[in-house]
């Protein structure tokens, strides 16, 4: 029998930043997996001698950098490459190619282009919203204590600072469906349906469904 | 001299409760209609010699009884009589019967589900929970969150502690409620399709969403949050059919002096300096008021009527995003007896109430596949009554009248407009349908009139025909009826509102909207207010 301080179920990528933070401030932790590697859904895996595949997860964008300084990842050996360009394959060689702000490929006009930069930055302020309850708890909202209330005011003040008219697009945009935000703000077809690819990925929705958003 | 304190445009059921509302306070109102008949959506037309159809709106619930007891609607005519239960025909034979009284319900849902009828009164407490959680809402103008007025933030302070007082448990439940599926909110509850799919039909109808999109859940909400004479989700016919509705309200206006005129198609609003200033009809002719509410949806007001140069860039661009699809269609039948369907009595009472035939989930979803590809489905979901059973004006002795909401119809069909075949194929998938329960029901058809999104938007005037003059989504809903800014009845021009159910809080036959207006504009008129109050006896 061996004793430990916290024994964690699961060693795919948040069991092991649990594990990591736990292990960092002095416990004795076991984490456990029913696979014979870890990394769950963030694993590689050889599939035939010499061919390596992402098992599950397939790219990266949502890890956070506080977390990869706190725990060293880099030191540990993690690497990321550079940002890759989203390119929507056209059946006629001219592929829309997504690159951070620029649009460009398939015909995609001015008007598109300028709406797209438009749509990231409004995007890109709800996200930075977002980020404050993504980086603690998500607070209870009657029996609060505390940390739960100073997260809502966080909230609540960052919701203020969007000024009246984000405001305002983001009451009505947060529980929409993308289908719509897309024909509002785009008139290229390969372009909407690129975008909302990323509204409906892993969930069971379809682009008219509420909540895609 | 054509000169007002105040005209309406748009003689439906909240043109005539504003118009009313504003009259009672001594204000000298016209309302203008377009039509040769008042009414709008809520109207009765005899349009098969000695048969009464409700032709649009069919069924009474909703109708605020704030309004019917201040406006004395009983006095001017007005009597709803409540039907008991409905009933979903299944493809096996069998049905599932919605009984009104308890014991009979559970016995009857008992005979397919144990389990099911015993989780009926929790679902039924829980989903009271959120009606009791709204209905003091509704006689109310939402608060707008982005305004740091001392109105605004101490309405916002109340409603967010009538949701803190739910308690952590209940609050979740209902943040999740507010945001599910109808089918995943069913599927909670219940295990038996047909039960599931007899409840869902209420999350489904009027929308454009399937019984899996996520918002569904607060439509079936919708249709229960009203009452008949105080009983919470009852649903009844107006006698004389849903035009007895729009007569009372408008014999209650004219006993204030309200002046309706009818043939007179607006134009457009004249707007002088940055103020209305009154209305030009199509013929030329012009109404002048400092007061012009238009009772329209929120995309005929903002891009038909008025004027673009009179307008803010960002609400013509909100009025152009607006959603109001088309999404419904009626079929209303002239029948020579009643039609006797497979497997029920036809003495039974549940004949009286609404009768389905979509006995599980999967085939509703299925249907709103079909709106989605442009087409009218062949297994379409009907929500269908037999009014002259319980309301014998409606059609001859001996004789019935049948009115038939179809759930699904799109506002186009593939893309390009509705043609006279198409809305043939839609009538026969319909009448074929019903007539796979009802043998004898194809032969007893004297009459049928076909609703599709076309007629039914060039009659009533209803944006591509959508019944709730606008989709009862979230992004469209309380503060955000019918764009984010704009919820409180004013227009961005000082002297235009808006009273239609394309603001809060929404369609169907309520006249909270007509009634909510009028309180805001005797407000900034500095007049006493004449509108009530919701009720607190919830």
């Amino acid at each position: 029998m061996t004793d430990y301080d916290a024994v964690i179920i699961g060693a795919g990528h948040n069991g092991l930043t649990c594990a990591g933070y736990l292990a960092k401030a002095g416990k004795k932790v076991l984490v456990v997996d029913g696979r014979s590697e870890p990394g769950g859904c963030a694993s590689t895996r050889e599939f035939t001698p010499g061919f390596n595949v992402s098992d599950c997860a397939q790219w990266l964008s949502q890890l956070d950098q506080s977390i990869v300084k706190d725990l060293d990842l880099r030191g540990a050996g993690l690497s990321t490459g550079k940002t890759k360009a989203t390119i929507s394959l056209q059946p006629d060689g001219d592929h829309l190619i997504l690159d951070g702000d620029q649009i460009s490929g398939a015909g995609v006009d001015a008007v598109d282009q300028a709406a797209y930069r438009d749509f990231r930055g409004m995007v890109r302020s709800f996200a930075k919203l977002m980020t404050t309850l993504y980086r603690g708890r998500p607070p209870k909202l009657v029996e609060q204590n505390w940390t739960d209330r100073l997260t809502l005011m966080k909230l609540g003040l960052g919701l203020k600072l969007l000024g009246r008219e984000r405001l305002r697009d983001l009451m009505r945009i947060v529980m929409i469906n993308i289908y719509d935000v897309m024909n509002e703000h785009f008139a290229h077809g390969p372009l909407k349906s690129t975008i909302a690819l990323d509204a409906v990925t892993g969930t069971n929705m379809g682009p008219r469904s509420p909540n895609t958003v | 001299m054509n000169q007002y304190d105040a005209i309406v445009i748009g003689a439906g059921h909240n043109g005539l409760t504003n118009g009313a509302y504003l009259a009672k306070a001594g204000l000298k109102v016209a309302v203008l209609e377009r039509n040769p008949y008042i009414g709008g959506a809520t109207v009765s037309r005899e349009l098969h010699k000695g048969w009464w159809y409700s032709n649009c709106s069919y069924v009474s619930s909703l109708l605020r009884p704030e309004i019917t007891r201040d406006l004395e609607l009983p006095r001017h005519g007005l009597q709803v009589v409540s039907f008991g239960g409905g009933a979903t025909f299944m493809r096996n034979g069998d049905y599932f019967g919605n009984y009104s009284d308890h014991d009979r319900h559970y016995r009857e849902m008992a005979r397919h589900s144990q389990r099911d009828a015993n989780a009926y009164d929790r679902y039924a407490a829980d989903t009271s929970l959120q009606t009791k959680l709204i209905r003091p809402y509704l006689m109310r103008t939402p608060p707008d969150p982005t305004s740091m007025k001392p109105k605004d933030l101490r309405d916002l302070l109340e409603f967010a502690r009538a949701f803190m007082d739910l308690g952590e448990e209940k609050l979740l439940d209902t943040i999740k409620f507010w945001t599910a599926s109808v089918g995943d909110y069913l599927n909670e509850y219940f295990e038996t399709d047909v039960i599931k799919a007899h409840m869902a039909g209420s999350g489904i109808i009027g929308t454009a969403l399937g019984v899996y999109s996520p918002g569904t859940a607060y439509v079936l909400l919708h249709h229960y949050m009203g009452d008949v004479d105080g009983n919470v989700g009852a649903w009844g016919f107006a006698r004389g059919g849903m035009g007895a509705i729009a007569d009372a309200l408008s014999k209650a206006f004219q006993s204030y002096g309200g002046e309706i005129i009818c043939d007179a198609n607006v134009d457009e609003i004249i707007v002088k300096n940055g103020r209305a200033a009154g209305v030009a009809l199509k013929d030329g002719t012009e109404y002048k008021a400092p007061i012009v509410v238009s009772n329209l949806d929120p995309k005929r007001t903002f891009l038909d009527i008025t004027n673009p140069s009179d307008l803010p860039k960002d609400v013509l661009k909100k009025a152009r995003n607006f959603k109001i699809r088309g999404s419904s269609g009626k079929l209303n039948i002239a029948l020579d007896g009643l039609p006797v369907f497979n497997g029920l009595d036809p003495r039974n009472r549940l004949m009286a109430g609404d009768l389905h035939f979509s006995d599980s989930l999967e085939r509703q979803e299925r249907a709103y596949d079909d709106w989605k590809a442009g087409t009218w489905s062949k297994d379409p979901y009907l929500d269908m009554m037999i009014p002259s059973l319980t309301d014998p004006t409606m059609a001859p002795p001996g004789k019935h009248m049948m009115s038939v909401f179809v759930q699904y119809a799109p506002p186009k069909v593939e893309g390009r407009e509705w043609t006279d075949e198409d809305k043939d194929g839609f009538e026969k998938s319909v009448i074929d349908q019903i007539s796979n329960y009802s043998p004898n029901f194809r032969d007893l058809i004297l009459h049928c009139e076909t609703r599709t999104p076309r007629e039914i938007e060039a009659e009533v005037g209803l944006t591509e025909g959508n019944i709730f003059m606008g989709e009862l989504t979230f992004d469209q809903l309380l503060f955000n009826r019918p764009f984010p800014g704009y919820a409180q009845y004013r227009s961005p021009i000082q002297g235009m509102y808006m009273c239609s159910s394309g603001t809060h809080p929404g369609g169907g036959v309520m006249a909270a909207p007509g009634a909510n207006a009028a309180r805001e504009i005797l407000a900034d008129l500095k007049k006493p207010n004449t509108v009530p109050g919701g009720y607190a006896d919830d």
